[in-house]
Formats: C-alpha cells, structure tokens, sequence
C-alpha cells in the first residue's frame, strides 16, 4: 500500500491540474475527416477567445462592419492606449486585485488547518460539518448579496473593497477546504506517523511536514479560489457603487450604455482582464510541477 | 455626483466641472454610471448611508420615488423667486412631488420625428408625416430590405426608454397609461391602437428591419444612412449634423412625431437633486444651482443645439451668432413639440411602471403575447406597484 | 458565481471516481487499535485546527442565511424615517407566491437548468471520448477545451451578446456561409434562451469534459480490450461498459452544474436583460430586481429561502436517485 499510495497522493491532484497542460508525445495519426471535424470543432470553442482578442484590435468603424470580419484589417493599439490611460479601468483592476487576493489569502489561512483537521485528524461531527461546508456551495450568491447588502449599509461597507472580501469568503473557503481536503486525505499515514514520534506537535506537522508536500495542491486550490472571486459579478454588482471598489466585471458590463455599447474599450478591458489570470495560471503550473519534482525525489 | 454613462450631458459637464472648481473652490468628480443601471444605482445609493453621491442626475420618473422615500433634499427654501422666475413655465413640475421642488432641471424634452428628406421626395413624398396612416404609408414606401434601408424602426427591447416610447404613441392615440388620480389604466383603446400600428409596420410591412429595437439601435442605424425616419430626442441633432458622426449630415430634418390624431410625445425632464445622504448639501446645492444657472445653461444650449428650461437661456441661444437656420428650425420644432405635449405621471410608483410596460412590449414585439394578453398582465403589474 | 469553480473538475474528480471504484483505504481500520488518549488528542487537533474555518463561515455563511430567514417574516422598509421592523407572518412569502412573475421565473429556471444538464453531457461526452484517444494534437485541443476556466462569465456574456446580434455578429455570418439565413437571435423567445444557453454551455465545458475524462482514466483498459476479444462493436463498449463506469463522474457534474446551473444570473443580465418579454428571465434576475429596482428587500428575503429550498430539494432528489441505482447494482 505504502508506495502506491504515495504515489497516489502526489499524483491525484497534480493530474487534474496539469494533465491539460502537458501530454505524452504518443500520437496515432488518424483519418483527414477526423482532423477536420476537430479543427472545426476547436474553431468553434475558441471564437469568443479570437472575438475579443480580435476586436480589442480593430479600430472603431471596423467593429461594426457589415459583413463582420474574423481578424482586423487594420489592427490598432487604441482601444488598449485608451483604456490603460483611463483611470477608471486601472481602479477596477486593483479592486479585483484587492478583493480576490484578500479573499483567497484569508480562506488559505483559514482552509489549510480546517481541510488537515478534516481529512486526518477526524472529531465527532467532523463529517457533518465538512459536509454542511460543502452544502453552502450550494447557495446562489444572488441570496448572499441581500444580507450582506443589509448589514453592510449599516456597517458602512458598500462600495468599499474590504466589504468585497469579506463578503467573498463564503464563496472561496468551502472551496479551498473543499479541494485541500481531498488532497489530505490522501496523504500516506506513515508521514503522520514520522512526525508524531518526532515530537512535532499539529502546528509542527501542518507546517514542516504537510505544507512542504502539500504545495501542488495549495497553488491549485489558491489559484481556483482566486479565480472565483476574479470572475465574480453579482455581489460586486449589488455591493459596489463607484470606481473606488466596482471590480473589472462591474466595470467591462458597464461599457453597455443606452447610448452606445463601446465594444472596441470593452474587448480591450477584457483582454487586460484575462491577462493575470493566465500568468497566475503559469506560475502556479511552475509551482505544481517543481513541488512535484521535489517530493518524488525525497520519496 | 453621478451623471449617465456616455451621455452627451456627462461630457458637457465634465468639462465644465473645472470651471465650477476653478469659481468656488469646490472639487467636483463626476462619476459615469449606464442608464440601465442608474435607477437602482442611485436607490441602492441612497439607502446605504453615507452615499457614494452628493449630487444625483436625476430622470424625472425617478423624482417621486425618491423625494416620496427621504432620498432626496428638499430644494424649496434654497430656490430664490428670481431663479422660480426664470425657469420656463411647467418645467419645475417636472421636479416636484407633492408641492415641493427637490431638484433643478436642466433639460425637458420629448421625442420628435428625424427623416431625410431626400429619401422622401424619391418615394414621391414633399412633407414628413402627420398622422400615423401617412406614417405607415410612407415608411412601406421608402423601405428596400434587399438594399438593407427601411423607412424607420419600431423600438422593442425590454428597456425603460422602449416604455417612454409607447407611452408617446399612446398619448399621440388620445391616451394615457393612468387615469386622472394617476392609477394605473393602461388596458384601453388607445395602447391597442398603439400596438396595431406597431405591429402592422414591424410585422405585415415589414418597413422596420427584424430585431428588437432599442435607443442605440435606432440612433446608429439612422446615422449610419439605413433609415428614413425615427423617433428619436433633441440630442441627435448636433449628432446628426456632425460629419463625425453621421452619414446623413446634409440629409436630416425633424418634424412633430406622427399623431393619431395627436402630434404629440411624452414630456421627459433630467435634473439635478442633492443627496439627502450627502456629507456636504451646502456645497452640492451650489453645484446643483450653478450647473442648472442661466449662464451655464446657455453654454449648453448653444454647444449641443438642444433647449433648456430658463427663459434666459433660450433668449442667448436665439441670439447666438453660431446658430445656423436649419439648427434654429430644429429647435422651434422642439420647443412646439413641449409646449403642445403632456409630461409623464409623477407617482413613485412609476419606474416599476415603466418595468411593467416594457416586458410588455417586448412580449408583443417578439410574438409571444397577444396586445390584449400584453395589456392585461402589464395593468395587474402597475397594480401592485401602485398598492 | 454563475458557473462551478473549475477547480472541482479537476481535483475532486479523480479522487472521488477512485473511491467509487476501488475499496476504501485501511487507513481509518488501522486507527482503532490504538490507545484512546491517542484518538482524544487527534480529535482535539481536529478540533483547533478547523475552528477558525468554521466559525469565519458561521458569521459569513450561516448567520446571513438565518437572518435571512428570520428577515423573511418581517416587514420593513428601507425609506428614510420609513416603517419600523415587525413580525409579518407569512404575508412576504404570500406576496412571492402570489406574484406569477416568479412562478415564470421558476419554470424558466428548471427548465433552464434541465436542458443545459443534458446540453452539457451529450456535447462534453464525445469530446471526452475523443480526447481520451491518443491522438495527433490532443495536447493542443485539451488546452483548447479548457480555455473557458480562465474566462470570466460577464466577458464570455458580451462577447455572445456581440456574436449572436444580427448585421454585424459572426454567428449569422457563419449560418449566412451555410446558405442560412440567420435570425433576430433576441427578438424570438425561445433563440433568446439558447443564446443564453449556449453561452453558459460554452463556459461550462472544460468543467464536463474533465470530470469525464479523469472517469475514464480510471476504466481500466483490460475491460475493453476483453470486450473487444468477445468481438464487442465499439458502440456496444460504449453503451454496456463505458458508460455505466462513468456513473460517478456523471454524479459529480450533476450535483456540482446543477446548483451551478441554478444561480445562472451574468449571462441573462448581459445578453437579455430578462428579455424578450419575460422569456429569460431566472430565479436569480427576478431576486435581483425585486431587490434593486422594487426595493422590496423583505420580499427579497422570502424569495431567497425558497430559492434554496428549490436548489436543495433538486439537488438532493438527483443525488439520492443515482446514488441509489448506483447502489442496486
């Protein structure tokens, strides 16, 4: 059992995350009309991708040209001058910057002892309250928006970033226990064990023994829980007023007004969006795979 | 202060806001917010204490709602005779709830008729025109779908200003959405007269193009040169006339909207109110009284060719050396188009109307609802926004 | 949030499809035989380590639920100098119940949510099938299938906005290449729902495709290669082996895209606004409206706790049904 499950528990979370991203070079060649069916198909899956990138590119009167066209005739910097000049664009960022990482540093401290505790270290009614945990996943944040939209009027926290942590700590720490405590709980016994006779206390155990194998996980867990606070719309929308805390979603559906829908600012925005996503995405893939590394040497 | 996100009113004062700054030492942000999200904005707004907003930009269905819950600052003891004076006849109506003035407005207007005359005189048309049958007659007339130009555009989207706009044809059909105490009375012969007409030009014509139309629809597509005539608010106008931004710079004119029979459309006000939440009223009173003031207003008039509410304002403007002859047709058609024109019922109860009329428009338009059916669901809606 | 964190797909797929194949491991058999001061030590741990968790989720998920509730059963407004807090009995859920907008919403939302479940399966399980393979360029297309994760629902929502809009959207231009020709996708209800549809899908995608793929990582390939001996056609293997292994990973994406389907809101907002009529119009939109445009929080309140209680009963019943022909087997 030892081996194997170790290897398992290096395994398990690692693949999820990263078996997309890297493959075996084995490949079978197949007939043309399969090749074509894919690439049809992939085409189709990335055509919102290539339209905002596209469109970010195209300068006003392309935009709305009719016939429509797929890539820019004439492609142009402008909208992304005029959006990174516009200060309102810069202050949505650093609000979703602010919330999301507050958020997901907050339910990491919290998650990372909660999800050991419930994957090794079981209680009576451990199990029911991971499984409530898990329940308020369930809830449709719509709902949260109105007691948090009460209370925080009279705490004085609508339109301030530090209301838009608090307030996405329900959706990103049953998130970050969720996934951490499948990782824990797969973790081999012996290494509990070690440490216990080595005198290490929990605090020890958690620290110098856990975290330093646990790494993969935690970087897939952060970046998934920052990802839903990024990506968050309706509690930004009900809680924020102004630029001074409106985060990227609220700010990019804005570009729609009665008058005119600025599609050209808009797909730049996003695009300004995306980006730290994707470089949270490497930098954490970097992370899995050396952790990865590092443990298969020590075991 | 919140001001409408990408409105030609939010430009105008945000670059007049150094001016205000540079006179009172008073600093100024103006803070854009989408038409569509304003309402609720505002509301949200103005519950939290402590409001994001001193001063608010408000739409005049917007007045009682939050004059009737406290949001607003009453105006009434700040506002001198000599200013009461000035502001044209009816206008601070516009404003008011129950006898007292909580805002200052800086544009009333209704919604006219824009056409191209040359498209007309083709189908064999000298004068826009005056009733709805001539309406229709004409928009089948200079419609070529092939050639992707239709002679105008019936709006449908599910958006309050779609709701403004079938209030207009049912007040132009003898009409109104409320009785005389103001409840909710729209299932009549005069919204059923609307739809038909609707109906018959979208649908049986085929004289709009397909699609559920809404305000930026309407203003693009007939700048772009693909319509004959729309509905359509004084503020195209310096649009339509700017080579930037039109196709039909020397090709526009405007008339009273179509009646059936009356030449009408429903009066709409924007003003300016302080935030009963606001830290400082003193000091966004001030920007309110300056921003609505003869001379700023005038500034306004003059720059965007579209009327104000205060006499002395519109005296500068008829004197104004930059004001061509077409302009000054177009704004007599808009100042006759207020003068013989209703304004909307100031119940706060009203934005929910406006939701009310709105999905059922949007019903009739996409198909899924009978005007009968439409009506009748809309009147049990208003119903209980009423109480 | 209007679609699952992506993160589930990839981390609990595997883990929780190994558990449903494979015994469970003799770790806990093994802690019983020790010594009970042991066990009361690792309970205390458990307990310190988890409080902190558990009582942040206290005041941030379960108070605002319960004050919610207890909300739900007063009246009180929000004006200025407006109504005091009472006890109002029933009357908010009386007015929600009563009120056939929400009734609309409800139908909208269930039928939203059935549609784009079985939209969701039949559309991810052939890509993962096809992924599974080993094929030229896999590694390129699974990249592919899993760029929706990093996109956000609002963006993803107007770019549908913009791609469905009749003159100068792409989706028409490409039915016009095919000699169709395209419609007002926002002017006719039911287009209007699968534009929505189709854009939630999209979104939705990476998360189905992955689940199914870590299930069929976990079908050991001995199964078919002895079916393929008994002379199995390959949609037979399909029908008889494959899928019915696949039957946890299916209950993962039920029970997670389900709740996920329920709260759709970015989408409707962006695209239709609730439109045309009131065809799109969803649990989620009709909260937020009763919330922000009537300002009838109390009303809000109610609505609220029955939309839980419609997510919960939905998701329960769907779990408990597979979970049980799970169990017959």
């Amino acid at each position: 059992m030892t081996t194997d499950s170790i290897t398992r528990a290096r395994r398990a979370p690692a693949r999820g995350s990263s078996e997309w991203l890297r493959f075996g070079p084995r490949a079978v060649s197949r007939p043309v009309a399969f090749t074509v069916v894919a690439l049809a198909g992939a085409f189709l899956l990335l055509m919102p991708v290539i339209w905002i990138v596209s469109t970010s590119l195209k300068p006003d009167g392309e935009v709305y040209a009719i016939p429509p066209t797929l890539l820019p005739q004439n492609p142009t910097l402008e909208h992304f001058v005029s959006v990174l000049g516009d200060e309102t664009v810069l202050r949505f960022f650093g609000n979703s910057l602010v919330a999301s990482a507050g958020a997901t540093a907050i339910s990491l401290l919290m998650g990372i002892p909660a999800a050991l505790g419930f994957a090794r270290f079981r209680f009576r009614a451990s199990g029911m309250l991971l499984g409530a945990i898990l329940v308020t996943r369930m809830f449709p944040p719509v709902a949260l928006a109105l007691p948090f939209f009460l209370q925080f009027r009279q705490l004085g926290l609508i339109n301030s970033p530090v209301g838009l942590v608090i307030a996405y700590i329900p959706i990103v720490l049953p998130l970050v226990i969720w996934m951490l405590e499948g990782f824990f709980r797969d973790l081999p016994e012996e290494l509990l064990e070690a440490s216990r006779l080595d005198g290490l206390g929990t605090l020890g155990t958690l620290l110098r023994i856990v975290l330093p194998i646990a790494k993969p996980g935690v970087a897939v867990a952060a970046l998934f829980g920052f990802l839903a606070a990024w990506n968050e719309f309706i509690i930004a929308l009900s809680l924020t007023r102004t630029p001074d805390a409106q985060t990227m979603p609220v700010g990019i559906a804005g570009y729609i007004t009665q008058f005119q829908t600025l599609w050209g600012d808009m797909t730049a925005a996003s695009v300004i969006y995306l980006v730290p996503v994707l470089i949270v995405t490497v930098v954490t893939q970097r992370g899995i795979i050396s952790g990865l590394t590092a443990g298969a040497t020590k075991g | 202060m919140g001001m409408e996100a990408g409105s030609p009113h939010e430009s105008f004062y945000k670059e007049k806001a150094e001016q205000f700054t540079a006179e009172t030492g008073i600093g100024v942000e103006i803070l854009g917010v989408p038409h569509d999200n304003m309402h609720q904005q505002f509301l949200s707004d103005a519950v939290a204490a402590g409001g994001a907003h001193d001063v608010l930009m408000v739409d005049q269905p917007w007045v009682a709602e939050f004059a009737a819950n406290g949001y607003l600052a009453s105006l009434d003891e700040r506002l001198s005779d000599e200013d009461r004076d000035d502001f044209i006849e009816g206008t601070l109506d516009t404003v008011s709830y129950e006898g007292a003035v909580y805002g200052l407005p800086f544009l009333v207007h209704n919604q006219v008729m824009y056409y191209r005359p040359s498209l007309l005189e083709a189908a064999g048309y000298d004068s826009p025109p005056a009733t709805w049958e001539q309406y229709r007659e004409i928009a089948a007339a200079t419609t070529d779908a092939a050639a992707g130009t239709f002679g105008t555009m019936i709006p449908g989207n599910r958006d309050g200003e779609v709701a403004t706009r079938f209030m207009s044809y049912v007040q132009q059909a003898g009409g109104d959405i409320v009785d005389e105490n103001l409840r909710p009375a729209i299932e009549n012969d005069a919204a059923l007269e609307a739809f038909a007409m609707m109906q018959q030009i979208q649908f049986e014509d085929g004289s709009s193009p397909e699609g559920l139309h809404d305000l930026s629809a309407i203003q693009g597509q007939f700048l772009e040169g693909k319509i004959a005539m729309v509905a359509q608010w004084p503020y195209m106008w310096a649009m339509a006339t700017d080579p930037e931004q039109s196709k039909v710079v020397d090709d526009v004119a405007v008339a009273l909207d179509p009646g059936n029979p009356d030449q009408v459309a429903t009066t709409f006000a924007w003003g300016l109110g302080v935030s009963a939440s606001s830290d400082d009223q003193d000091a966004a009173w001030e920007f309110v009284h300056w921003a609505t003031s003869g001379e700023v207003l005038a500034a306004k008039a003059i720059e965007q060719l579209s009327p104000v509410p205060r006499v002395s304002s519109m005296e500068a403007l008829a004197a104004a050396e930059e004001v061509s002859e077409a302009d000054r047709a177009a704004l007599a058609v808009f100042g006759e188009s207020v003068a013989r024109s209703r304004t909307m019922p100031m119940t706060p109860a009203f934005p929910q109307y406006q939701t009310a009329i709105a999905e059922a428009v949007s019903a009739v338009m996409s198909g899924q609802a009978t005007p009968e059916a439409a009506l009748r669901q809309a009147q049990s809606q208003m119903e209980q926004a009423a109480g | 949030m209007e679609r699952n964190a992506p993160g589930d797909a990839i981390h609990l797929a595997p883990r929780r499809v190994a558990e449903a194949t494979r015994a469970p491991a003799p770790v806990r058999a093994a802690r019983h035989g020790r010594r009970g001061s042991l066990v009361d030590r690792r309970r205390r741990s458990g307990m310190l380590l988890t409080l902190p968790a558990l009582l942040t989720l206290a005041a941030t998920a379960l108070y605002p639920l319960l004050w919610t509730m207890s909300l739900s059963f007063q009246s009180f407004s929000l004006a200025v100098g407006g109504e005091e807090p009472a006890f109002a009995g029933l009357a908010n859920y009386e007015r929600v119940l009563g009120d056939a907008a929400f009734w609309t919403a409800i139908g909208q939302t269930v039928g939203y949510v059935t549609v784009t479940l079985t939209v969701e399966l039949l559309v991810g399980l052939p890509i993962a099938l096809v992924l599974h393979r080993e094929t030229r360029g896999r590694k390129v297309l699974r990249l592919v299938v899993a760029l929706p994760l990093m996109i956000a629902p609002v963006v993803a929502a107007m770019a549908g906005k913009f791609l469905f809009s009749p003159g100068y959207g792409l989706v028409n231009e490409g039915l016009a290449a095919l000699g169709i020709d395209g419609p007002a996708w926002f002017a006719d209800p039911w287009l209007a729902r699968a534009a929505v549809l189709s854009t939630n899908a999209w979104l939705a995608l990476p998360f189905v495709v992955l689940v199914l793929l870590a299930g069929l990582a976990n079908i050991p390939g001995e199964l078919r290669e002895a079916a393929v001996t008994d002379g199995a056609g390959r949609w037979r293997i399909l029908w008889h082996i494959t899928l019915p292994l696949l039957r946890p990973s299916i209950l993962i994406i039920l029970v997670i895209r389900l709740a996920d389907a329920f709260r759709v809101f970015d989408a409707v907002y962006v695209m239709t606004g609730g439109g045309p009529g009131s065809a799109t119009e969803v649990l989620s939109t009709y909260l937020y409206r009763q919330m922000f445009t009537r300002t009838d929080f109390a009303g809000g309140a109610a609505t609220s706790v029955l939309f839980v209680l419609v997510i919960g009963i939905c998701a329960g019943a769907v779990f408990l049904s597979l979970r049980g022909r799970r169990g017959e087997r």
